[in-house]
């Protein structure tokens, strides 16, 4: 038993010794390791933190690398100069209807956290297309060609806030879906190859758009964008041009998307899209 | 019993007493933790950004596998804005945005974070469609050597070497050397059509010791980029392609390229404009071996590849882009020409000149030379002429003989006629195969080949075959 205590005692001793020769490389930590420094803040920085992050809690992204994007698109982040201006442009054409007719914080409830602005385009590989804006889990919508915005042509800029306008409904559907009803209007007319269907041919089909054609949750959010980038007017002149059957199809899809906003977000849609299409003309020069 | 016990209680404890040194071990390899690391690496850079008042000058070879390099010239500051101008396109005026560097995946990353033309124009010149010149805008640090930074940038292997600028005044130095190297890169492509050759080649002679290598080089301007081709003793052909960077290399004119041209245990890289020669010519000296850049004068071909055509279709089409073996004079004397003609009777850009297919007839009768005209909205519009090849002595002769069929033929034939000059000069055209057909935009597996003006050898017409 003695000679027990003694094992034990000479192993404690040794132990300890060895112990105490790895404490010195053992990493003791002081202070934090990640950067916590303030950035650098120019005055579009604060502008942009006094007016979108702080009133509606979204970040918008405008300084960025390649890492931060697809690597394998040619994408580049937009030129500064542009970024007031677009960014004054959405929250007249889109935030500030929306909060008007939804509630003051109709926004800030339901919102992508991030815009990100991109100055090029971005090209789909393979295929003689560009996407115009990518939205992400609801929580981040990306434009494209932003350097590109030419105010004084209405067309130019009814493009991109289409694009805005079409991606965010596309959130509202993440929140709420929408009736499956709707993409049994035209069920057999959806297609992967909708680029190859013409604007007049998507009409006669009942799309208000080619891209319409690709499926039925991209058919609703266009109703939607299409809607609120025109007037009444102009809206009825498009769906016009349709066959006839053509215009029943989209009238039909147009009911169930007016009445899924009356229902879900007590939104008059037509009273919106005389907001954000009176704000789209605002905002040319 | 009891001497079991002493043996597995020692071995216990020194189990444990051994295990817990191992992760140590492992940490002793660093002094610092991987954080602090990368922080240091950020630091580095940006201290080593930030010590020239007076910036950097450097060139930026994005891809040196397809395109040449970029001269460029950039000055930052704390407030993490940096003024840059460079030669990719004429307006060299400086831009001021942002940058800043980052923690990248294995390094520090210099970010340029906002659109500055001068980054974003390499990376997609999106007023010309899908056009890039294959270049990024975060460029890892790879490190610093007596003042000289070398970046790579990921997506391309892209590699941008940077110094101190040594200019006394940033603003006006930076854009006045910009407007230099922009205007020597026209040093191959000014050319003129009247008296030029496409057989006057630009050669990389290389004499190394008595023994010389002369490399073919085709230019291609849009991408500055030679296409540099050689045969050996033994008369087999190799290519390769080389980067090219007009800069100033300590205020002398200069020729970078990308990557280095390695010959008999030399690698030439730098080529000086010798101030002395009566033509323009670029040396490079290398261990007693030197290399010379200058145009000079090639034998034609024989012209017998016209007895072994790979097709009977053979189309020229714009829309494919260019590649060296079309000369600037045939895109500037015929096609141009035909653009200005539509012009001048229909408006600027009412019609212009597409594409021609030539149905080639060497039996006697009609080659049909169908040019085909595009509108506004894509409309295309065909006209067909007649011409008639007869061959002699290997080189082909083109009678024309007029329209061949349909209303338009003779409504166009008058804006057309240059290209129907271009088949039917007296003195005949010779052809060469020239393998599978590659272009700046599509490159196709079909056989391609090149008609040769011999009227106005400046003239020369590059296209593809279909069976």
């Amino acid at each position: 038993m003695k000679n027990i205590k003694n094992i034990i005692l000479v192993n404690l001793v040794l132990g300890f010794l060895l112990l105490g020769s790895c404490s010195e490389s053992s990493d003791t930590i002081k202070e934090s390791q990640i950067d916590t420094s303030t950035p650098i803040l120019s005055d579009l920085d604060i502008w942009l933190r006094s007016n979108f992050v702080a009133p509606y809690n979204i970040e918008i992204s405008y300084l960025w690398g390649a890492s931060d994007t697809d690597i394998a698109r040619f994408l580049y982040p937009i030129n500064e100069n542009g970024v007031e201006r677009w960014s004054e442009t959405i929250r007249n054409a889109w935030i500030e209807p929306y909060n008007q007719l939804g509630g003051h914080d109709f926004i800030a409830n339901i919102t992508p956290r991030q815009l990100v602005y991109s100055g090029g385009f971005n090209y789909n590989p393979n295929s003689p297309t560009i996407t115009l804006g990518v939205a992400e889990a609801g929580t981040r919508i990306t434009f494209f060609n932003l350097d590109f915005l030419d105010y004084s042509n209405e067309e130019n800029i009814r493009q991109p806030l289409r694009t805005l306008h079409h991606e965010y409904a596309h959130i509202l559907n993440q929140k709420i879906p929408f009736s499956d009803d709707y993409g049994l209007i035209t069920p057999g007319d959806y297609t992967a190859q909708w680029f190859n269907v013409s604007d007049q041919e998507a009409l006669d089909l009942g799309f208000i758009t080619p891209y319409a054609s690709s499926q039925p949750g991209e058919d609703f959010v266009e109703i939607v964008a299409n809607m609120l980038t025109n007037s009444k007017e102009g809206f009825d002149a498009i769906v016009s041009t349709a066959s006839p059957t053509g215009q029943a199809y989209i009238r039909q899809k147009q009911e169930i998307v007016v009445a899924y906003f009356q229902e879900n977000f007590a939104i008059d849609l037509y009273e919106l899209q005389e907001l954000t299409y009176q704000a789209l003309l605002d905002s040319l020069d | 019993m009891k001497k079991y016990i002493k043996y597995i209680l020692s071995l216990l404890l020194l189990t444990v007493v051994l295990n817990s040194c191992e992760v140590d071990r492992t940490e002793a390899i660093f002094e610092e933790a991987p954080s602090d690391r990368i922080q240091k690496n950020i630091e580095e850079l940006r201290t080593l950004l930030l010590s020239q008042s007076q910036g950097f000058s450097g060139v930026y070879f994005p891809n040196n596998s397809v395109v040449g390099g970029v001269n460029f010239h950039m000055n930052f500051t704390e407030d993490l804005r940096v003024k840059i101008t460079s030669d990719f396109k004429s307006n060299t005026e400086l831009t001021d945005t942002r940058y800043d560097v980052v923690t990248g995946t294995t390094a520090a990353e210099l970010v340029f974070t906002s659109g500055s033309r001068h980054i974003t124009d390499l990376i997609q010149d999106g007023a010309q469609g899908f056009n890039t010149f294959y270049g990024g805008n975060s460029f890892q640090y790879v490190g610093e050597e007596n003042g000289v930074i070398t970046f790579k940038e990921v997506r391309s292997d892209g590699v941008f070497v940077i110094s101190p600028s040594g200019f006394t005044d940033f603003e006006t130095e930076s854009v006045a050397s910009a407007d230099i190297t922009y205007t020597n890169r026209e040093v191959f492509t000014e050319v003129d059509c009247e008296t030029a050759s496409v057989y006057d080649n630009l050669v990389l002679a290389v004499d190394n010791a008595g023994q010389s290598t002369n490399y073919i080089l085709n230019y291609d301007s849009t991408n500055f980029f030679f296409d540099a081709g050689t045969t050996d003793e033994e008369g087999v052909s190799s290519r390769q392609g080389l980067g090219v960077a007009f800069t100033l290399i300590d205020g002398e004119q200069a020729i970078l390229i990308s990557p280095a041209l390695e010959v008999g245990g030399n690698s030439f890289e730098n080529f000086i404009l010798d101030s002395e020669s009566d033509k323009v010519q670029y040396v490079a000296s290398v261990n007693g071996a030197t290399a010379t850049i200058s145009q000079t004068s090639l034998s034609a071909p024989t012209g017998e590849d016209i007895m072994d055509l790979p097709g009977s279709i053979y189309v020229y089409d714009v829309a494919d882009g260019t590649n060296p073996l079309l000369s600037p004079c045939f895109r500037d004397l015929v096609i141009e020409q035909i653009n200005t003609n539509l012009d001048n009777r229909f408006g600027a850009g009412t019609l212009k000149f597409s594409f021609y297919y030539l149905f080639l007839n060497l039996e006697g009768g009609c080659s049909n030379l169908a040019i085909f005209l595009e509108d506004a909205n894509g409309g295309l519009y065909r006209a067909n002429y007649c011409i008639v090849a007869n061959i002699e002595s290997n080189t082909v002769f083109f009678d024309y003989l007029g329209p061949y069929s349909g209303s338009n033929d003779a409504f166009f034939e008058e804006n057309l006629q240059p290209l129907m000059d271009f088949f039917s000069g007296p003195q005949g055209l010779l052809y060469t195969n020239e393998g599978s057909f590659s272009a700046s935009i599509n490159s196709y597996l079909n056989a391609s080949g090149s008609f040769t003006s011999l009227d106005t050898p400046s003239l020369r017409s590059y296209g593809y075959f279909f069976p």
